[in-house]
């Protein structure tokens, strides 16, 4: 083994952690191009070794904020049956998808990440506009695969297209009668309007200690289909492209069962290892691991995450947030451009 | 965490409601077990710190021996390369423990619901027990 090509594994896995932790989002992302573009590893191998470092992070990170008792465990179990599910049927339709279908998933899945952190920024225009512009790039993703003749990719982003083309809809024409989510006090009427019958019955409805309140808060989950069914998408996504799936899962607790972010983001990051392990043993019996890869990885990603979470607080900035979704746009170009050069 | 502009802002609106969170305040149940977040915490902590260690050993002892290898080992192999201390049998294993950590924590939160005799998180927990045994055994076809 070469030892340069060690030491910049390490650093790597250094860097991605730190930036995962610091940024919220799972590092996964940016490693499988870093991986596949540029050490030129296969891309099952890459989306392999990138979901260990997914277990190492979560894991890691779950050590640090289960100290603030943010993260609702009876939550995360009950979510963890349908992440899981959607991680073994993705990490199984992983090992039937040629390079050219993952890439161009992978793509699409960047340009979502991107969006994501846009969304954090500035979430007025970013909800105004940004379902259009999903919508918009998921078409023309859709078209290069159906132009390929890559058929599940082109079904996967015909239904993405749909579901962001439908949202971007139903927030244009929204009906008077409802209540609009923006403000703290019309989302409280609108969860406690939700359905939480299910949600009741398991005691999923918990408190946190929130700072800015400088006490502790109530929250109800409500939603829990659909909130389920989201799961199912993340894992599933999770298991198929080898990354953390927080991008699905915060969204859909924070925004769809009223769950605060705080908590959303906690959980999420809770229930991300036991999803990732549910993929990475299947990845194990099909061979993809390759130990002198991820064992530099998860050295240095444990580090790096620990080291990456104290800077959470100084990551609020936008500047930062904005360089990282362009970032993102560019590697889904470079995906994009992998699945041309294949062909 | 951090407090933004934000969250200071809310603060003057959020104040109003808090009559309203008083009577939210009867929904929520307490957890009868403190400790099970820092419970949890000890299983994953120790798992990482394990994993973390034999992933170096191994590591080390795959770089000095010069050993080749690009796939993991299997399972069934693993048993018995271990009690020969193969260089590439600790690695994998420092990865299987760091794989395994997962299970074990869900494994520690059964026990603690059925300590706390909430039965029905048991048997959600033993749902996903299950579903990760499945994918363990689909693995090690």
């Amino acid at each position: 083994m070469d030892l340069i090509f060690i030491i910049t594994l390490l650093i790597l896995g250094m860097a991605i952690g730190f930036l995962g932790a610091m940024l919220g989002i799972g590092g996964g992302i940016i490693l499988i191009p870093i991986l596949t573009v540029v050490f030129s590893i296969d891309i099952h191998s890459a989306i392999a070794a990138s979901i260990v470092t997914v277990v190492a992070t979560s894991t890691a990170s779950a050590t640090q904020s289960l100290g603030d008792k943010l993260t609702n465990i009876r939550l995360a179990m009950v979510l963890e049956i349908a992440t899981t599910l959607g991680a073994i049927a993705g990490a199984i339709t992983t090992s039937h998808l040629n390079i050219s279908s993952l890439a161009i998933i992978f793509a699409a899945m960047s340009i979502y990440s991107a969006y994501s952190m846009i969304e954090k920024i500035n979430s007025e225009k970013a909800k105004q506009y940004g379902n259009l512009v999903l919508a918009c790039s998921f078409f023309i993703l859709s078209v290069i695969s159906s132009m390929l003749y890559l058929i599940p990719p082109t079904i996967f982003l015909i239904c993405a297209t749909l579901l962001f083309g439908y949202l971007h809809a139903t927030r244009l024409t929204r009906l008077p009668g409802l209540p609009k989510p923006e403000g703290p006090k019309e989302f409280e009427t609108k969860v406690e309007t939700l359905k939480s019958r299910v949600a009741d019955k398991l005691m999923l409805h918990n408190k946190f200690f929130d700072p800015a309140w400088g006490k502790e808060r109530c929250y109800k989950v409500a939603n829990l289909p659909r909130g389920l069914a989201l799961s199912f998408l993340a894992g599933n996504i999770s298991g198929l492209l080898g990354i953390g799936g927080g991008v699905i899962k915060v969204p859909a607790m924070a925004n769809e069962m009223g769950v605060p972010m705080k908590v959303a983001t906690a959980t999420s990051n809770f229930m991300i290892g036991v999803t990732a392990v549910a993929s990475a043993y299947i990845y194990y019996a099909n061979g993809y691991l390759m130990p002198m890869l991820i064992a530099p990885l998860v050295l240095g990603v444990v580090p790096g995450s620990l080291a990456g979470f104290r800077f959470v607080c100084r990551a609020q900035g936008s500047t930062i947030r904005l360089i990282f979704s362009i970032l993102l746009i560019f590697v889904a170009l470079i995906m994009l451009s992998k699945v041309l050069q294949c062909v | 965490m951090c407090v933004t502009k934000e969250d200071e802002l809310k603060e003057d609106k959020d104040k109003k409601e808090c009559e309203k969170e008083v009577e939210n305040e009867k929904i929520c149940k307490k957890d009868k077990v403190k400790d099970i977040h820092s419970s949890v915490r000890n299983v994953l902590a120790t798992g990482l710190i394990t994993s973390i260690t034999i992933i170096t050993i191994g590591f080390l002892m795959m770089f000095f021996s010069g050993e080749e290898s690009e796939k993991i080992m299997p399972f069934s192999k693993m048993a018995w390369s271990i009690l020969e201390f193969k260089p590439l049998a600790v690695l994998s294993i420092g990865i299987l423990i760091l794989l395994l950590t997962p299970l074990a924590r869900v494994l520690m939160t059964s026990v603690i619901f059925y300590k706390e005799k909430d039965y029905k998180y048991v048997v959600i927990s033993v749902i996903v027990i299950v579903v990760l045994l499945a994918s363990l055994l689909l693995g090690a076809k």
